[in-house]
């Protein structure tokens, strides 16, 4: 059966090497080397950038404007699901997100794994932000 | 100049300091200079030579972009180079995801961590991504709101965006989602 590949940082790789041994099971785990020195300035301009197109979002965008208050529009936030939401406005999203926010959120989750489910979440994760670091760091 | 005139009748008597800075994406340059499609300024930003022509232009209107934009022209230099290079980064980064092993990916990383509480720091994160990211009519006004939501959404995001949000530029006039520089997806 192929292992899963999971590319983690030196302390996400100890993180994984604590879990329990039946969990660790069936999982890859390769160094990811790449780094990048991520800025406000920089991820100002990422977020300038993203172009969504979805109806959901550009609904949500909308009604946050509208919200008379800041109660109001994080109230739109807790009732948000982005089911059914394209992918390409998803990797927009995370892209101005940036490698080295994605890594503050990949950190405890693999911290706090306890199955495989979970590790598949971490999965996906940790290929969009190798996919991120090959593509800031390329010449 | 291509400014609506909303963002033009509440800029006009600002303080400098509160205006918001310019962000030379393709789609605000072709706002800006009317003769150029933002695809052309996409063109123009791939290279040095281009990015020291758009420069030049933008220059030639200086005094406008100082009444509307708090405006320097050394930071304007130092940001055609980021989107410049934020362009081809993205670019890269939209293409390999849509390789056919990665199908599906951001499917499957959002159909796991849609299952997290829904207070989820990665589901809060993407949510005011979402809810803020700079397209469309007027984000200028979304200002209030956001400061609001910003200090609403609370600590989690403090520790994980600082004062990236807070510092993000907020831009009048609108901008035709459809007119957007896409990178194929369909």
């Amino acid at each position: 059966m192929t292992q899963a590949i999971l590319w983690l940082t030196a302390t996400e790789q100890a993180a994984f090497r604590a879990l329990p041994p039946a969990v660790q099971d069936g999982w890859q785990v390769q160094p990811e080397t790449r780094t990048y020195e991520d800025t406000p300035e920089k991820r100002n301009i990422r977020l300038s950038m993203v172009r969504l197109h979805d109806p959901k979002l550009l609904a949500l965008r909308d009604k946050v404007q509208e919200a008379a208050s800041g109660d109001a529009a994080a109230a739109l936030l807790d009732g948000m699901d982005l089911e059914g939401v394209a992918d390409d406005d998803l990797a927009e999203l995370f892209f101005a997100l940036g490698p080295t926010l994605l890594t503050r959120l990949i950190e405890p989750m693999v911290l706090e794994a306890k199955s495989d489910d979970d590790l598949e979440g971490v999965a996906a994760l940790v290929t969009i932000r190798h996919s991120m670091l090959s593509a800031f760091t390329q010449p | 100049m291509a400014l609506t005139s909303r963002s033009s009748k509440d800029s006009a008597n600002k303080n400098p300091e509160k205006l918001a800075p310019f962000i030379p994406t393709p789609e605000r340059v072709s706002q800006f200079l009317e003769n150029m499609k933002p695809s052309e300024v996409e063109a123009q930003l791939k290279s040095n030579e281009g990015r020291q022509q758009l420069f030049k232009t933008l220059m030639q209107h200086e005094d406008h972009l100082r009444k509307i934009h708090n405006f320097n022209p050394e930071d304007l230099r130092k940001q055609l180079d980021l989107v410049g290079e934020t362009l081809q980064k993205k670019k890269a980064f939209m293409e390999d995801v849509k390789s056919p092993e990665k199908k599906g990916l951001f499917r499957r990383a959002w159909d796991k961590i849609k299952g997290f509480p829904r207070k989820h720091p990665v589901i809060t994160a993407i949510l005011v991504l979402a809810a803020i990211a700079g397209v469309g009519a007027g984000i200028a006004y979304y200002a209030g709101s956001l400061e609001l939501l910003w200090h609403k959404a609370g600590e989690k995001l403090s520790l994980l965006f600082g004062d990236a949000l807070k510092t993000m530029p907020i831009e009048p006039g609108s901008i035709d989602p459809g007119s957007a520089v896409t990178y194929g997806f369909e």
